[in-house]
């Protein structure tokens, strides 16, 4: 008896694990027969460049805020030296040069604006979604269609199978692709947020020299308006005479008349876009209201 | 394939653009600049997919891989077989190749061209020449009294000035001579080597009268063994010359004797009596041949020195043969590009060959069959017929069975699947189904020809022209099965193919992107640093003047130069005049 039932168990042991061997190859060569395979494959690789391009896109978006963000700091500090160049330093340059000559200034100052939705993803570009890809869904197969699959050999449905394999695998050197051409926006950004820098530093020192060259000027001219009123005979004369200034007053005058058309240009300046230059009406635009404005203030 | 990529690069950028790009800009200007500068092409890469899977939709490289191969094997197939030796001839498959690719129905040439190529078989005769033998003087003189008028007078038949016989005309120039318009010479070398005319054909051909015309002596002795063409076109050559230099003394007179031995327009029509002449020779000569193949075999068999008289015809079938696969070739070489049905405009492939077939009979029948002798017309006319119906036969048995072939090619699957199991390492994807078309066609081919070699075969009974049948029929079926399977792509090759040249494509790409964006990252970024130096120093000696109380003029004309901006005033001078001129200063 035992030893009966110990060649049954042997038996029985080998005979499931025999079936188990014939159901997993059947599934084999079934999937193989059918083109379940291909689609297996596809959904993986599809899963895999998914992942990816996830990864990829967040990173990007993420980088491309944070530099946005800064980008958008620096701009605005320029968009306050703009304002501070006409409204601070060259009302200062003119109420102190007025005392020797009249100085006018055209234009107005230009406000920048970094547009980051620029460098938002074109949502057309995006990975293609699996439904797109997968021709064939082997899930969701009624009967009829595994009737057919039967009997045309399986020759369509391997096909279709095959085909959004491929598709799924060309899917992934296009995303490669897509893939790079974030991480060179990214690298873009990331130059031209440098490149404003620049730009920033230009204006700060700049200004500062403006600044310093303008205290250094209206010291020079107030104690020379001192020494000439003393000296002239009409103390109610407004101007004082260049001719009688010493030179390096009229230097410091003539180099603060040349930074403060570098000033000028700097602040009418776009600095990101092309909207950004300033447009030639507006400028006259500007230049009649400031006569009005001349004109509104002598009547006066 | 680098032409054809060509239209998938990506622009390039290379550092030296952007450095320079960037030079030529004031410094604040760096950063529009930079934004502008494109890094990759604004084509989106689903573009790119979708022009490759057009691509691949152009049918062109199809022919080239299928077609010609198999024209070049059935071609060989006839011209070396060994009861033909048409490759003695001087005859290639890949030179035939060529003129079949340049066939087209409309040429009205070919089968002219292809008659005087058959009827001269250049290859295995020479022709001696200079042979003058040609002429019988008893036939001119005959012309001669023929055309003598009751005043004793001969018309010149080119201007129809009076001739007299010879020793009574008062110079060459109204002395009668009977002339061949096309030269016994010429006659001779265009059909002397001709197996299928006698030697008395071309003597009666070349003294007919069709041939003969009475010109003055003067005339022929200026033509000789030339033509009126000839010396029309040597008048043309002189006069155009005379026009920009001056003739030399020997050309001059040489112009003057053309001008007195032909006046008016005789020389003009000279060349039109020797035009026509040339087509009733040529006329005459193809009837002659027709004739002696009919009634007179034997003669030409001794003609035709070293071949036998079967062989000749044989030869002259093989090469009927050969011209019979032109318009095969053309439509099947069509029906690929085109589509067997939309390249002639009918709704199903088998209609679409039907009409096909019906134009190359067509074709066989007007152009190709009357350049035969009577004895061969019934037999080609028949032979072609049987073929086209073959084809016909052949082509609505594979599609309308293409299923029923598939399973008969049970075999080729089984094999299929063994090629399928081997590891990617052995046999890439596409490999392993290219060997599986391989496989099935040769399978269905054989269960096709079979049904040929029972059933159609014993149709043609001479055993030549069953072997080139045979090789052309199987070529043609095994062309009709692989296209088919590449119509229906069962291994999905075309995709695997495709994915290939995707993946090429955009590996280029992504390639460029990286090396662009490189060389942007570099340029730019060392200029950035540059600039960034260069203005520090510059911003440093400003302030270092403002607070040595020293003139900063110096260091703010530096840095209105350094940052592009124009300035009018340069000097302490130039800002005095302007204080002295002007009553306000403008910051413009």
């Amino acid at each position: 008896m035992s030893l009966f039932s110990k060649v049954w168990n042997c038996v029985k042991s080998t005979v499931s694990s025999a079936v188990d061997k014939v159901k997993e190859t059947k599934s084999k060569v079934w999937n193989a027969f059918t083109g379940k395979h291909y689609t297996d494959e596809a959904e993986a690789i599809h899963d895999e460049i998914n992942e990816r391009y996830d990864k990829a896109r967040a990173n990007y978006q993420e980088a491309v805020q944070q530099i946005s963000q800064e980008i958008q700091e620096k701009v605005s500090k320029i968009n306050l030296n703009k304002k501070e160049i006409y409204e601070k330093q060259f009302e200062r340059f003119k109420s102190i040069a007025n005392r020797i000559h009249n100085v006018t200034v055209k234009g107005l100052p230009f406000e920048d604006f970094f547009d980051g939705s620029i460098y938002e993803l074109n949502k057309n570009q995006e990975l293609r979604s699996k439904e797109d890809l997968i021709l064939i869904d082997f899930d969701q197969m009624g009967f009829l269609e595994t009737a057919g699959m039967i009997l045309t050999l399986g020759f369509f449905s391997r096909k279709k199978a095959k085909e959004s394999l491929e598709r799924v695998k060309q899917e992934r050197e296009r995303v490669f692709e897509e893939i790079e051409k974030m991480k060179a926006q990214q690298t873009k950004l990331e130059v031209v947020s440098e490149s404003i820098d620049n730009v920033v530093t230009y204006f700060e020192q700049l200004i500062k020299s403006y600044s310093s060259l303008l205290d250094r000027f209206e010291f020079g001219i107030q104690s020379q308006r001192v020494k000439q009123s003393s000296d002239a005979s009409n103390v109610f004369s407004l101007k004082l005479d260049f001719k009688l200034l010493p030179i390096v007053h009229l230097e410091e005058f003539q180099a603060l008349f040349n930074l403060s058309i570098v000033l000028k240009q700097m602040a009418n300046l776009g600095y990101l876009n092309s909207e950004g230059e300033v447009i030639v009406k507006d400028v006259e635009a500007s230049e009649l209201l400031f006569q009005k404005v001349t004109e509104a203030k002598l009547s006066a | 394939m680098s032409n054809s990529t060509k239209k998938y690069e990506q622009i390039s950028l290379s550092s030296e653009d952007v450095a320079s790009k960037l030079n030529g800009a004031s410094p604040l200007q760096a950063s529009r600049i930079l934004i502008d500068m494109e890094l990759f092409e604004q084509r989106s890469s689903l573009d790119v997919i979708d022009n490759v899977y057009k691509d691949f939709e152009s049918n062109q490289n199809v022919v080239d891989e299928l077609v010609t191969p198999l024209g070049l094997s059935v071609l060989d197939s006839v011209i070396t077989h060994k009861d033909l030796k048409l490759d003695r001839t001087g005859l290639t498959a890949s030179r035939l190749w060529e003129d079949i690719n340049c066939f087209e129905y409309k040429n009205i040439h070919a089968s002219s061209h292809a008659l005087s190529t058959k009827q001269q078989l250049k290859g295995s005769r020479k022709v001696t020449p200079g042979k003058r033998g040609n002429v019988q003087k008893h036939k001119l003189e005959a012309h001669k009294v023929k055309n003598t008028r009751r005043d004793g007078t001969i018309k010149n038949d080119l201007d129809g000035k009076k001739l007299y016989r010879q020793g009574q005309g008062s110079s060459t120039l109204n002395t009668v001579n009977t002339e061949h318009l096309q030269s016994s010479e010429s006659f001779h070398r265009q059909f002397g080597g001709n197996i299928l005319l006698t030697k008395e054909n071309g003597k009666t051909i070349v003294n007919s009268d069709e041939n003969l015309a009475s010109i003055s002596e003067r005339q022929n002795k200026m033509k000789l063994d030339g033509t009126f063409a000839n010396i029309k076109e040597k008048k043309e050559q002189l006069l155009s010359k005379k026009k920009t230099t001056k003739l030399s003394k020997s050309e001059q007179e040489q112009l003057d004797r053309i001008n007195e031995s032909f006046t008016g327009s005789s020389l003009e029509a000279g060349v039109a009596m020797e035009k026509e002449a040339a087509k009733s020779n040529f006329k005459a000569a193809q009837d002659a041949a027709f004739n002696n193949i009919k009634d007179n075999t034997a003669e030409i068999a001794t003609q035709a020195s070293t071949k036998a008289g079967e062989q000749t015809g044989h030869q002259a079938l093989g090469h009927a043969v050969l011209l019979m696969l032109k318009p095969i070739f053309y439509e099947f070489n069509d029906s690929f590009k085109n589509g067997i049905d939309a390249g002639v405009g009918e709704d199903s492939a088998l209609e679409g060959l039907k009409v096909r077939l019906k134009r190359v009979m067509q074709y066989i029948r007007t152009e190709i069959v009357p350049t035969l002798t009577k004895a061969l017309k019934d037999f080609f006319d028949n032979f072609c017929k049987v073929i086209i119906d073959s084809i016909i036969g052949l082509a609505t048995g594979i599609f309308k069975s293409i299923l029923t072939i598939l399973i008969e090619g049970f075999s080729a699957l089984v094999g299929a699947l063994k090629i399928l199991s081997k590891s990617s390492n052995e046999m890439s994807g596409a490999q392993k189904a290219d060997a599986i078309l391989k496989l099935f066609s040769a399978t269905v081919v054989t269960f096709v020809v079979f049904y040929f070699e029972s059933s159609i075969l014993p149709a043609i009974p001479i055993p030549f022209l069953q072997d080139i049948a045979l090789a052309l029929l199987s070529g043609i079926a095994s062309s009709l099965v692989v296209y088919v399977l590449d119509k229906a792509d069962i291994f999905s090759t075309k995709s695997e193919l495709r994915t290939k040249r995707i993946k090429e494509i955009f590996e280029m790409r992504v390639q460029q992107i990286k090396e662009n964006t490189d060389a942007f990252e570099t340029a730019s970024l060392q200029k950035l640093a540059e600039d960034k130096l260069r203005f520090k120093a510059l911003s440093d000696s400003l302030s270092q003047s403002i607070q040595d109380k020293k003139d900063p003029n110096d260091a703010v004309l530096k840095i209105a130069d350094f940052l592009k901006v124009e300035l009018s005033v340069k000097s302490t001078d130039d800002f005095l005049n302007m204080l002295k001129t002007q009553d306000s200063l403008e910051i413009a």
